[in-house]
């Protein structure tokens, strides 16, 4: 069964990534699965995930679900006496294999992060423009860049310490100072969510403004689905350390396939609609939970005996998107021709339980 | 978040390895504390029997750590005397506890005026060297053990009371304290039975490291004369007066009590620190 | 429908600052609310929503104004003693944003309700239905908040401000913590408990979509003041002020643009 899961995906991911080859790779993380001890689960569990070059995507998922950690790995950065299988390629280096100098290039250079807490990034005794000069900007070019994020008055803010700004305006300090390196690929994890939505909106216009320029990729992590659908380019949603359903921004909205995304959405308060919501069952699944089979199964109201210990396979759907689930699986099987098994695994699998 | 919920387990792993120093102060601590508690079973002589004949013997057969001036065996004494020298600076940090928790929650629960005649207090008390204010306390109240307890529990009153209204200060702000008030609870209530208990650890650990320096200072103080008096056989008083057989060429006699409060004390703070730490960071 | 539960009446609280001067918290604060209805409180950090919110349950002592429930004035201070104390907790009790920090870190959740059930003269034996009726379980009842999942904690929460009876709620931002799954069984709990107790509710949040969600009216602040304030579908579906309408534009949705809020902005700098 393993063994077929694996074949089927590394199939999968290679049609994928050959689709979207218009624009280069420029993350790509593959069947990558990390352990730490004390847990009964992995942390991430094969996560297979793609950002093109200059593309947006968002990464969605309760807490627990593995989005951190995503994002983390693809700066090299694993918890301490974590074991992992797979890779993680930023532009083609193995970044899990980045020791030393590398790896500080690497991170310093090709990838930026922009955390939640605008405080944990900058050093409280030190000035905004000093902040933005140690990640490689000129004086003058510090100064473009903040205007560029959107404060006002520049000359003036990169003479002032992080305490004399608020929040919004030291999470754009951030931002700049993480467009300063020119980097490839931004990492944004849950970088607006502690912000009110006016300000929210703001920064996220003049990160798309700025990053547009850079031609910078970009990982949007959030979880915030209706935020991630409307900024994203393409959106994985993560649930318990496996992506279980990949798809372009609008097809999230108009036909999520994956009972947990559905899910998410009849739970999420819309505004402008007023349907009852309907709650997801039980909790987002703690490290110390495990499960033989389809990790959403035991909140699924669709799930069947079998999901309880099949371990669901990606099933591709249109335009390079994929879901991890055996029933949408099987039924969008039933009814499009473009979902057929592609190998005899697969096939087996299908009609042992079909 | 991912990483949040990690941090509990890595922490877990790393408090369950004692260094050696902890272990080794552990085990000299439940010595003593053994010690203590068997005297009479382990002493091979009463702490105050007197046998002139074997003044200032050295170790021997008779008598392992040797004697005294007045030929007392200085195991026995010190065995005995363990337990004036441990129990003392419990009382003595009980006081303070008391009075030093109730003063610093006070001062945090109320704010105000009543904050400020608190701190100004601590102040005023901080500004006299401890010894001084104990001294001058004795000096009212005559020597001795129970004086000068009590003394130097108000001198440490002032180091608990500020320490407590510190953590009490953040303490209050949380809000479950909020939470009980909108219940319509009482502030006595909701401090008495919610936020000293909530405190509780943190303070206890601070006490733990406060144990050295409150058996330090008994000490002191009987050596000057001012606590524990004779035929007691406290630590400190026995240092003093072995003070004398030095000059008479035996060392034993201040040796030994010394040496035991050296024990004591650097057990005391290599463990207690240790602990404070795992009680404080409990959270 | 003519009787009113909780009337405010001019509200105001200031804050001194540092470099003189005051700081407006909340200035002419006004609202009703009938028995069994649902108001929202709606604005961004340093709307003062928090402050109202807290000036209702008489943690904040406002400087002017009335709080009125059932035509009886609340005491703008804590009473001293303790029977007038317990009346006017049970008027009105509050959910805090941080189930964690909100609940004592060394009583297990079948504590918590019995000392608050105790408080107030009701029968412990109660604690086993609040629980029930917010959805915890048996192992959840021995359990410490920090055993306890996010969602479960608020649950407790909501059960402990329960077990005073209170004829209002007040919930401060209680779900914005929350994962999206949790948010919505609490909400739905809450629509629950709304129905089959008839206590009324006042709910502060950031979030419009979870405010049109639980309330019928709404009041929408900005730095102290009241910017509109109406029938919440009214308000959310024709919004008469312009920073009513920034907000409205900057909720991310289907089709959302986040340049549509700056333009929004721009037109309310204007």
């Amino acid at each position: 069964m393993t063994e077929a899961t694996e074949t089927t995906e590394s199939t999968e991911t290679t049609e994928s990534t050959e689709r979207a080859e218009a624009t280069p790779t420029l993350l790509s993380l593959e069947d990558l699965t990390v352990r730490v001890p004390g847990t009964a689960r992995p942390l991430l569990d094969s996560v297979t995930l793609t950002v093109a070059e200059g593309e947006v995507v968002g990464l969605v998922g309760e807490s627990g679900s593995g989005k951190s950690t995503t994002a983390k790995a693809a700066l090299g950065l694993l918890p301490t006496g974590a074991s992992c299988e797979g890779s993680v390629r930023v532009d083609g280096t193995d970044v899990l294999r980045l020791r030393g100098e590398a790896l500080r290039t690497h991170r310093a250079d090709t990838v930026a992060m922009i955390h939640q807490d605008p405080r944990a990034t900058l050093n409280p005794v030190r000035r905004i423009g000093d902040f933005l000069v140690e990640r490689g900007a000129t004086r003058e070019r510090a100064v473009e860049l903040l205007a560029a994020v959107g404060l006002s008055d520049p000359e003036h803010r990169a003479r002032q310490r992080p305490h004399e700004l608020s929040g919004g305006m030291l999470q754009r300090v951030v931002i700049a100072g993480a467009l300063a390196a020119r980097p490839r690929l931004l990492l944004a994890d849950e970088a607006t969510s502690a912000l009110d939505v006016t300000t929210q909106a703001e920064i996220l216009t003049q990160l798309r403004t700025a990053r547009e320029e850079q031609g910078a990729g970009l990982l949007f992590i959030t979880h915030d689905l209706h935020l991630a659908a409307a900024y994203c380019d393409r959106v994985y949603v993560m649930y318990a350390g496996r992506v279980v359903e990949e798809r372009t921004a609008r097809a999230l909205f108009t036909a999520p396939a994956h009972p947990y995304t559905r899910g998410l959405l009849s739970c999420s308060p819309t505004l402008g609609e007023s349907r009852a919501l309907v709650p997801i069952q039980g909790r987002p699944p703690s490290l110390s939970d495990t499960f033989p089979g389809c990790p959403f199964a035991p909140r699924c109201g669709e799930a069947e005996e079998e999901c309880e210990t099949w371990l669901p396979e990606r099933v591709p759907l249109e335009e390079g998107a994929s879901v991890a689930c055996r029933v949408v699986g099987r039924r969008s099987a039933g009814r499009n021709g473009w979902a057929q098994p592609t190998t005899a695994g697969q096939t087996k699998n299908k009609v042992s339980h079909g | 978040m991912t990483t949040l919920a990690l941090r509990p387990v890595a922490t877990g792993r790393r408090t369950r390895r004692r260094p050696v120093g902890v272990l080794l102060a552990t085990a000299a601590l439940v010595l003593v504390v053994l010690a203590a508690a068997l005297a009479p079973l382990l002493a091979p002589y009463a702490p105050d029997a007197i046998d002139l004949s074997a003044s200032l013997a050295g170790t021997s057969g008779d008598h392992l750590l040797g004697t005294d001036s007045s030929g007392q065996d200085l195991l026995s004494r010190v065995l005995f005397g363990a337990r004036t020298s441990l129990i003392a600076p419990l009382l003595l940090l009980t006081v303070a506890a008391l009075l030093g928790v109730t003063l610093g929650v006070l001062s945090a629960w109320r704010g105000g005026w009543v904050d400020t005649l608190v701190s100004r207090l601590t102040d005023v008390m901080y500004a006299f060297p401890g010894l001084l204010f104990t001294v001058l306390i004795i000096a009212v109240f005559g020597t001795g053990t129970t004086t000068s307890v009590l003394a130097l529990g108000l001198a440490f009153t002032p180091t608990v009371a500020r320490y407590t209204r510190s953590l009490a200060l953040s303490e209050v702000r949380k809000p479950y304290v909020d939470a009980y008030r909108v219940q319509g609870m009482g502030g006595t209530r909701i401090c008495a039975l919610h936020l000293v208990p909530n405190l509780g650890r943190a303070v206890l650990g601070y006490l733990v490291v406060l144990f050295g320096e409150a058996l330090m200072s008994l000490a002191t103080l009987s050596y000057l004369g001012f606590g524990a008096q004779p035929p007691s056989s406290d630590w400190g008083l026995m240092v003093q007066e072995g003070q004398s057989a030095v000059v008479q060429g035996a060392l034993l006699p201040a040796l030994v009590p010394g040496t035991a409060i050296a024990l004591v004390v650097v057990s005391v703070n290599v463990a207690g620190v240790w602990a404070a730490d795992r009680l404080g960071s409990q959270d | 429908m003519t009787s009113t539960l909780l009337q405010v009446e001019s509200l105001a609280k200031t804050y001194p600052l540092p470099g003189g001067g005051r700081h407006t918290a909340a200035e002419d604060i006004n609202f009703t609310l009938q028995p069994g209805g649902a108001l929202g409180i709606v604005g961004e950090s340093g709307s003062g929503k928090t402050t109202v919110a807290r000036m209702l349950v008489g943690l904040t002592t406002p400087d002017t104004g009335l709080i009125t429930v059932d035509g009886r004035a609340r005491e703008p201070r804590t009473p001293r003693r303790r029977p007038a104390r317990l009346t006017r907790a049970r008027e009105i009790q509050m959910v805090f944003q941080d189930p964690y920090v909100s609940l004592d870190p060394r009583l297990t959740a079948d504590q918590c309700l019995r000392s608050a059930l105790r408080l107030h003269g009701r029968a412990e034996s109660l604690a086993a239905t609040l629980l029930d009726q917010v959805g915890l379980g048996e192992r959840e009842a021995g359990a410490r908040p920090r055993h306890l999942s996010g969602g479960q904690r608020q649950r407790l929460a909501i059960a402990r401000a329960l077990a005073v009876d209170p004829r209002i709620l007040v919930l401060d931002e209680a779900v914005a913590a929350l994962d999206v799954s949790i948010q919505a069984q609490i909400l739905r709990l809450l629509d629950d408990i709304r129905r089959d107790t008839g206590v009324a509710l006042v709910f502060v949040s950031h979030d419009l979509a979870v405010v049109q969600h639980v309330t019928d009216e709404v009041l929408v602040m900005r730095r102290g003041r009241t910017v509109e304030q109406g029938p919440t579908r009214r308000v959310l579906t024709e919004p008469s002020d312009p920073y009513t309408r920034l907000l409205l534009a900057s909720v991310p949705g289907e089709g959302w643009d986040p340049a549509d809020a700056v333009a929004a902005r721009a037109a309310l700098s204007v």
